[in-house]
């Protein structure tokens, strides 16, 4: 089957003096540091950024950017067709789909906007843990 | 290592010289050393050691809690006054003779002494030499002299893991005792070499030091002087957290130790015994479910995950858009309605038209199909296009799929913490009706207890304060690191030794990072073995497992899970220490010879049986030195007769304080 | 450690093993020299100094082949 979106060798990029510190607050592998770490992985963190950027209608465009990881990371089944509707979102184009580079780009955008309302979200409530105002986000 | 022969001289009880053939067969391991307390049987262990580690030996005898000695002590009084009496000076040696690997040597130790009389007129030896001499003995038979240093012992069984294997009772009883974990951590850090990593991070660590005040000191320019400065005060406050870090780990590791002599005491105090237990139930349930690795630590890790997935329900309404748009173009035949590429493919394999007519390559039916498949095929936006339709479906699908399994698992999670919160209450009850038992010693206990879980507390507070401060001030240091990087590359030599600075610190950072699986995996290893040779040794006590834990507290659990240590009985429990001693000794793998003396003076008579039975297994040399009748009894005798090798027993003349032995 | 006509225990294979993952050449070439070194003074004496010498060493190189 050919893909429609191959994100392979795109480098994904974040805004390097607002954004990352964020990414390195709210990121841990650690599976023991789940509950005040609400993302085991970077691209996981950016997804949802992405999304909600996407929702609340914030786009913005990046400074000095940061490389944080590479487009082979994105899950096909789930990352890469979310990726896709968030690219289409922005131009409303099919056309932009065939092009990986600029979905890359539109998703960087649109998580640059959605990465300080998220924060805020999980950590601006002290009452539950970071990993707690995350799954009340989503259960809304 | 294979023990052949001692050949002792004016040691101890031992006036001139006596020998004792060690050697031993595969079918015969042990060598039994039979003789009544004070007799000069624990000299012979003494004799051992010492002809093997020399002056680290007696640092040993002098450090000892029970009976400080110095070597001199150890001169045979006969010889010493034959001495005096002959106004001559008087030796003392012990030679060893051994295999290893295959060469045959012999260490002597010797010291000579002079009789002399002190303030008292007590006639006592002064030392005038003190001699050690490694040899090797040829095939030819020739004995070359060989250098004794701490470097040929560590080959063959280093001095700081030799209390493994050459030990006595205590040793037994005080590994089954609670709260030994330090003691069971120090013999896995000794025995599998997580000292050296530990030092190997340590020395680089320090080399990095050096090169980087080499470094500021050649910094030149006010920027690069100045982050040079601040790197360097964060470093330090770093390694002064770290320190702090170890002590505030050592104390919580006391603290613990002390939790469980005093939890041992009080389950022993008969009125209390039933709530003990049932608070012993309840605090495991709740580790179980609260605790490092439990089950809620677990339900978390599994949250976060399906969380990640379900969060893309918030690009909803962009991917409802982006199908209803590729539908709509389908529906128009923008895109293909069907995958009928392949189709077309399978017709032309299969050599057959859709109506069903066969045809050949090359003729009309076969190039219009082929001339089709072509167009198809340059149709490749619209075929990534209907394929991105299927993807946009199928992800919709896992992300509810996930958001179901969020919800089953925030619902189990919540029920978790609501049991948690009712084992908390019910162990705060138990400790209520505790309180109120009407007992002196019993509230004497308790009190200590309770400034001990206290004091738990407050060390766990103090040690996440500390471990928050670490990352912070990592933090820092990765941010001056690359500012002085920067301002370095500047100057040719401060590069030269950023760069060493930074090989020498990201090698001890991995040393760092190996250590900790090293250390899980060695302890892992002992555990492994421990539970195999604990069932060996106690094939009684199958209802039991054993566990070493990640505080390297050696346990025993029941078929609940419950913890048990203390059901077990006092010879069960000493079994336990045995089989850990037996784990280690198979883990370092250097298979040296086991030399106990007294191994059953502490034991319950109902497990000699047991060991004795199973003790010629567990090396391939075992020298035993027993008391007549208490440990040398019925039992031992029937089990250990068949696999000794040779059987000595000490004859011991009373009013010369001499001993003999003969070889029985 | 194990001398070169000692074969390894499980646990020094082990060790060996989780130095084979760490990628760098560089820095993997420094543990198992210090390691080694560890293991022949384990009882005392540590030269310091030979630390010095084998950071240094593999320093040189690098700096060769940036020259």
């Amino acid at each position: 089957m050919m893909k429609i979106l191959n994100l392979t060798g795109i480098s994904v990029y974040v805004e390097e003096n607002k954004a990352h510190p964020i990414y390195e607050e709210l990121t841990s592998r650690s599976r023991k540091k789940a509950e005040d770490f609400p993302f085991a992985t970077m691209k996981d963190l950016f997804m949802v950024a992405a999304c909600v950027g996407a929702q609340n209608d914030r786009y913005d465009k990046l400074g000095k950017r940061k490389d944080i990881f590479s487009g082979e990371v994105f899950n096909p089944k789930t990352d890469v067709p979310v990726l896709a509707a968030l690219a289409f979102h922005r131009t409303k184009d099919v056309e932009t789909l065939a092009d990986p580079k600029q979905v890359i780009d539109i998703s960087q955008c649109w998580a640059n906007g959605g990465i300080h309302i998220l924060r805020d979200v999980l950590l601006g409530n002290p009452g539950l843990s970071p990993l707690y105002n995350f799954v009340e986000l989503i259960q809304e | 290592m294979h023990l052949e022969r001692i050949e002792i001289q004016n040691f101890a009880s031992y006036f001139k010289e006596h020998s004792i053939d060690l050697a031993c067969t595969s079918d015969k391991p042990v060598v039994i050393v039979l003789g009544g307390t004070g007799e000069g049987k624990t000299s012979i262990f003494d004799a051992i050691n010492w002809a093997l580690y020399g002056t680290e030996y007696e640092r040993d005898l002098i450090n000892r809690r029970m009976r400080k000695r110095q070597i001199i002590d150890y001169v045979n009084e006969t010889a010493l006054r034959d001495a005096e009496s002959k106004k001559l000076s008087v030796e003392m040696s012990c030679t060893l003779y051994f295999e290893h690997g295959g060469v045959h040597y012999y260490i002597n130790q010797a010291l000579v002494a002079e009789p002399t009389r002190d303030s008292d007129g007590t006639l006592i030896p002064r030392q005038k030499d003190r001699t050690t001499a490694l040899y090797e003995i040829t095939p030819s038979g020739n004995h070359k002299r060989k250098q004794y240093d701490a470097i040929f012992l560590d080959e063959i069984l280093p001095n700081n893991v030799k209390d493994y294997f050459l030990f006595d009772s205590d040793r037994i009883y005080n590994l089954s005792s609670p709260g030994a974990s330090q003691e069971v951590r120090e013999a896995i850090f000794r025995v599998v070499d997580l000292e050296l990593i530990k030092n190997a991070e340590k020395h680089l660590s320090e080399i990095a030091t050096e090169f980087r005040r080499a470094a500021d000191r050649e910094a030149k320019g006010e920027e690069l002087t100045k982050v040079s400065a601040d790197y360097e005060e964060a470093w330090e406050n770093l390694y002064a957290l770290k320190e702090q870090e170890e002590i505030l780990k050592e104390e919580e590791q006391a603290i613990k130790t002390q939790i469980s002599k005093y939890e041992a005491k009080l389950e022993n105090l008969p009125d209390s015994r039933e709530l003990q237990g049932q608070r012993s139930v309840l605090l495991n349930q709740l580790e179980q479910v609260a605790g490092e690795g439990g089950q809620i630590e677990l339900l978390l890790g599994d949250i976060r995950e399906e969380a990640t997935t379900a969060a893309l329900k918030l690009a909803a309404d962009p991917l409802l858009n982006l199908v209803t748009e590729l539908d709509s173009r389908r529906q128009k035949g923008l895109i293909p309605k069907k995958v009928s590429q392949k189709l077309l493919e399978d017709l032309l394999e299969l050599n057959t038209c859709i109506c069903g007519t066969k045809f050949e390559d090359g003729d009309q039916i076969h190039s219009t199909l082929c001339a089709r498949l072509e167009a198809e095929r340059g149709k490749t936006s619209g075929q990534g296009q209907l394929e991105l339709l299927y993807q946009l479906s199928t992800a919709s699908e896992f992300v509810n799929d996930a958001i179901g399994d969020l919800n089953k698992k925030d619902k189990e999670y919540h029920r978790l913490t609501d049991l948690r919160i009712e084992l908390d209450l019910a162990i705060k009850q138990l400790d209520a009706e505790l309180d109120n038992l009407p007992l002196e010693d019993y509230g004497a206990l308790t009190s200590e207890l309770r400034e001990r879980r206290n004091a738990q507390i407050t060390n766990a507070r103090k040690l996440q304060q500390v471990a928050d401060r670490i990352v912070d001030c990592e933090k820092q240091i990765k941010a001056l690191e690359k500012q002085r990087e920067n301002l370095g590359k500047k100057q040719k030599k401060v590069r030269g030794l950023q760069l060493r600075e930074s090989l020498a610190q990201n090698a001890a950072k991995k040393f760092e990072e190996i250590y900790k699986v090293f250390a899980e995996d060695s302890r892992q290893a002992v555990e492994k073995l421990t539970k195999q040779e604990f069932h060996q040794f106690v094939q009684s006590a199958s209802a039991y497992e054993v566990a070493l834990s990640k505080d390297y507290e050696l346990q025993v659990l029941d078929s609940l899970g419950n913890r048990a240590l203390q059901r077990l009985s006092m010879g069960q429990s000493q079994c336990l220490s045995l089989a850990f001693i037996t784990a280690i000794s198979r883990v370092s793998e250097k298979n040296p010879p086991l030399v106990i003396d007294m191994p059953f003076g502490r034991l319950d008579r109902g497990v000699h049986d047991q060991i004795s039975n199973r003790l010629p297994k567990i090396a391939s040399q075992i020298i035993l030195f027993l008391i007549p009748e208490i440990e040398w009894n019925e039992v031992t005798e029937k089990n250990l007769k068949p696999k000794a090798r040779h059987i000595y027993d000490i004859e011991f003349d009373e009013e010369n304080r001499e001993s003999t032995l003969v070889k029985i | 450690m194990a001398s070169k006509t000692q074969k390894m225990t499980k646990s020094q294979q082990r060790l060996f093993d989780l130095f084979k993952e760490v990628e760098d050449e560089d820095l993997r070439e420094i543990m198992i020299e210090v390691v080694f070194l560890e293991g022949k003074h384990r009882s005392g004496n540590f030269p310091r100094k030979k630390v010095r010498d084998i950071v240094d060493a593999v320093a040189k190189l690098q700096e060769l082949k940036e020259d």
